[in-house]
């Protein structure tokens, strides 16, 4: 008798069939840690410390200033503040308003707060993916995103210890590939 | 589904208690559980490198390729819907999207050397799409098989391991293994001669 526990006569045609659509292969051990290691935890974190965070222009509005405000928000467990932003600047693009800020980019607990309004949604079977550059230029996807009514805040562990030069929002479809689209509704400059 | 046969109710249970559990795998693995990324990947990707291999026929390939797969699942899968597709549906497509896009690459970057680097068995770009399709309803097709089935034929057809081995790493009687496969090709033959498979629930 056959070792190959497939091996049935009556079925050897549902095994061709099987194989002209999948080989019949069994991927390298060690492939789920090769994507284990490109993964990481969930990018959109709750703070737990005491941040500065810029708030929308809505609330400067209300102030007659013109400028975003600096707010302190509490959280949780009270842990350390992580001071004021190292960067803040405002994104720029046709299609959303916002502001960014870095904070702690040479530390491991390193943050970036993004803040958006004017935002679209998405075109069909597409989403937002935010983006940054380190300082070799390359473009490391930091977390995904839908608006709520036009406005997003949010608040991404940067990937590790480094220099970002940037950050950009793109158009993301839902089946493409993991690359970034370039399709870049929004940009601002950190450094 | 199939819905109908002589072991019909006892194992569409079974299937849908899969389904379900594939949907709860993906939202946990949107709020970042690593662990439920390595279930889904368990279940599903061999699958899902086996398809990739079927269309580049390249390991490399094939290897670039589910792992783009899965790291496109870990980030997107907040994104994920489950009132359009199941996630076998969903992660199938995702898999057959980017080997053909490889394949593509790999050919753009062959010119305007002598066409497409040999491998074997070349892919004529016209065909490549239709291969793509073809392959994500067979890999579709053996999804579709409840878990007590493809576990046994996942271990059969993807590791080549004999009856009394899969008997012995799984734990059961020989007779319940060999039943399962027959069971399961008994199955897979049925599937695979629908003219299209069920994609939605």
């Amino acid at each position: 008798m056959s070792d190959d526990a497939l091996g049935v006569p009556e079925h050897r045609d549902t095994v061709e069939r099987l194989e002209r659509g999948v080989a019949r292969v069994a991927p390298p051990d060690d492939l789920f840690d090769r994507i284990a290691a490109e993964t990481r935890p969930a990018p959109v974190l709750p703070l737990r410390r005491r941040i500065a965070v810029w708030v929308a222009p809505a609330a400067a509005a209300a102030v007659g200033a013109a400028a975003a405000v600096l707010i302190t928000l509490s959280v949780t467990d009270g842990g350390e503040d992580l001071g004021g932003p190292v960067a803040k600047t405002s994104f720029t693009g046709a299609r959303v308003s916002g502001e960014v800020a870095l904070y702690r980019p040479d530390e491991r607990d390193g943050l970036v707060v993004v803040d958006l309004e004017r935002v679209p949604q998405p075109p069909a079977a597409s989403y937002y993916e935010i983006w940054i550059a380190r300082s070799d230029g390359r473009k490391v996807p930091i977390g995904t995103f839908t608006p709520q009514e036009g406005k997003a805040h949010l608040e991404l562990r940067l990937p590790k210890p480094g220099r970002y030069l940037s950050i950009d929002i793109s158009i993301e479809d839902e089946n493409g590939p993991p690359d970034h689209s370039g399709r870049t509704i929004a940009a601002a400059r950190l450094a | 589904m199939i819905r109908s046969g002589a072991d019909g109710e006892r194992q569409v249970r079974e299937y849908d208690g899969r389904v379900e559990a594939d949907a709860a795998a993906v939202a946990r693995v949107a709020d970042g559980d690593a662990d439920a990324l390595r279930q889904l990947y368990e279940r599903y990707g061999r699958i899902v490198y086996g398809l990739t291999y079927r269309l580049t026929k390249d390991a490399q390939l094939a290897e670039e390729a589910t792992q783009d797969t899965f790291v496109t699942l870990w980030r997107r899968a907040a994104t994920y819907d489950r009132e359009r597709a199941k996630v076998t549906t969903w992660l199938f497509v995702i898999a057959r999207n980017r080997a053909i896009e490889l394949v593509r690459s790999r050919m753009r970057a062959a010119e305007p050397q002598e066409a497409v680097e040999p491998t074997g068995e070349d892919v004529d770009p016209a065909d490549l799409v239709q291969a793509g399709d073809d392959a994500e309803r067979i890999a579709r097709a053996m999804a579709e098989l409840p878990e007590s089935q493809l576990e046994v034929i996942r271990l059969a057809y993807f590791d080549g391991l004999s009856h009394g081995e899969i008997a012995e790493r799984l734990g059961q009687p020989l007779g319940t293994v060999k039943s399962r496969i027959r069971l399961g090709l008994n199955r897979l033959r049925a599937l695979l001669e629908l003219p299209q498979l069920e994609v939605e629930r």
